[in-house]
């Protein structure tokens, strides 16, 4: 007889009980998995917001490495050459007769200190790092400090030059400028270079110096080490990596691997 | 038993009608079934002897017929900007009109008990909650499913459904061939309205809803 006894008892209370806990259990991965979902978006959200953060802060230091650079560029250079001229000017008033040559020396000075001026205007521009290519921006970094005549500087290429989104470009820009600093202040450097790579999806940017070195482990460890530490968070951020490599009294490489997009 | 069930109908209605202003539109529809299930309820407890509540039955069938509508509406309501939402339209009307002929029929059944009008509403009620909480998880709105009324309302209608459909569609047969299992089981049945209401109190109690998935 169909549902008679123990077993219709049995059959019924079985099914009822898998039907609930199949409702329940959707209802609670649903929940899970959503929880899950909310973490990962606010993980996304923080990350968004230290990158805008590392961005604006990349912004702000260049900007000071810039205004510093063009300080020292006023007081060294256009404000030698124009006190040169002046007391060119003074030599020639008090000497009653005009000297041709002093003056076409005068006329050259002065036309220095106007293209210098010029070349520290163009510096001034904050839009300039996203005008112009990253390789140039870094090309004017390694002259300037070359002029110095304190490190023999070199830039090298290879591959095809591709746009880099402006964010990462202004974040990589910075942390070369950071690998350039490093060499000048603590490297005791002769010989500085720095080399793009343009692969098929990644931009390996190499900064390289014949240096003292470090011991790569200790120091990416301890709190001297804040600046490494910094430059590989903030190609991280960028979506990128970074490579330390350095050896006692033989120099230093960092290399940063960043995509295009 | 009966009197946690009352309270939890009356507290249900109490607490809609006192969070009115704050519930959403699909919410309010809940008012209207409360009312429907405590008179319904009501009417048949006030009967004094088996035969008379016999007599009683078809007041049921209606409330099904009217409960079916409103949960219906309000999972219209709900997905009412989705592909799904004109298809509970057809249907609710696929249903009304199948059982006003099925009960025009077979006048009979209109009068006995039998569960065939909550089977089908179960079935259906099920897969709307199951489509609206997948719909809800992946809508991507940073909406928190315990304070979430929706969500509790969803829940609480697919666990109730899914296994009190199954209990009662099985109980249908057995109330025909083992009247003495049949109520020896019906606790059952009992037990998921209770669970079914608690849950319902809990999403009336939510925050009001401010987003909704399509």
């Amino acid at each position: 007889m169909p549902f008679a006894g123990e077993e219709a008892k049995l059959t019924i209370l079985l099914g009822t009980a898998i039907i609930l806990l199949f409702g329940i259990a959707v209802v609670a991965l649903l929940t899970i998995f959503q929880k899950k979902s909310q973490l990962n978006q606010k993980e996304k959200e923080i990350l968004k917001e230290t990158y805008e953060k590392t961005i604006l802060q990349a912004q702000l230091e260049i900007q000071e490495q810039t205004f510093s650079v063009i300080s020292g560029e006023i007081h060294d250079n256009v404000g030698q050459i124009l006190s040169l001229a002046k007391v060119q000017i003074n030599i020639m008033q008090e000497s009653n007769d005009l000297n041709k040559a002093m003056l076409d020396h005068v006329k050259d000075n002065i036309g220095k200190a106007m293209t210098d001026l010029r070349d520290i205007a163009k510096g001034l521009n904050s839009e300039r790092i996203r005008l112009v290519s990253l390789h140039r921006v870094v090309e004017e970094e390694l002259n300037r400090i070359n002029n110095t005549g304190a490190f023999t500087t070199r830039l090298c290429f290879e591959g095809t030059e591709r746009p880099i989104e402006n964010n990462k470009k202004l974040i990589l820009f910075r942390i070369i400028q950071e690998c350039i600093q490093n060499c000048i202040k603590h490297a005791h450097a002769s010989e500085m270079q720095v080399s793009f790579v343009y692969q098929a999806n990644f931009l390996n940017v190499c900064i390289m110096d014949n240096g003292r070195g470090f011991e790569v482990s200790g120091l990416l460890s301890d709190s001297a080490g804040l600046g490494l530490q910094n430059i590989k968070r903030r190609a991280w951020l960028a979506g990128g990596e970074t490579l330390i490599a350095s050896r006692l009294n033989e120099g230093t490489s960092i290399t940063i691997s960043i995509p295009y997009e | 038993m009966k009197y946690i069930y009352y309270a939890l109908l009356l507290s249900g209605l109490a607490i809609t009608i006192i969070r009115w202003r704050r519930l959403d539109r699909s919410l309010r529809l809940f008012a209207p079934l409360y009312i429907a299930i405590l008179v319904t309820q009501a009417i048949y407890d006030k009967q004094a002897t088996p035969d008379e509540m016999r007599k009683v039955v078809f007041v049921y069938h209606i409330n099904q017929a009217v409960g079916t509508t409103l949960l219906f509406s309000y999972y219209y309501l709900l997905l009412a900007k989705n592909r799904l939402g004109k298809l509970i339209w057809v249907a609710l009307a696929l249903y009304l009109v199948y059982f006003t002929a099925y009960f025009i029929r077979f006048p009979a059944v209109f009068l006995k008990f039998d569960p065939i009008d909550f089977v089908v509403e179960g079935a259906f009620i099920t897969l709307f909650s199951l489509y609206y909480l997948i719909e809800l998880y992946r809508s991507q709105e940073q909406v928190r499913f315990f304070s979430y009324p929706h969500f509790w309302f969803a829940a609480g209608n697919l666990i109730f459904y899914s296994g009190a459909s199954f209990f009662m569609g099985f109980a249908l047969t057995l109330s025909k061939s083992n009247k003495a299992l049949y109520t020896q089981l019906m606790p059952i049945a009992e037990v998921l309205n209770l669970m079914l209401y608690s849950i319902y109190i809990k999403g009336l109690l939510c925050p009001s809803p401010e987003k909704r998935p399509n």
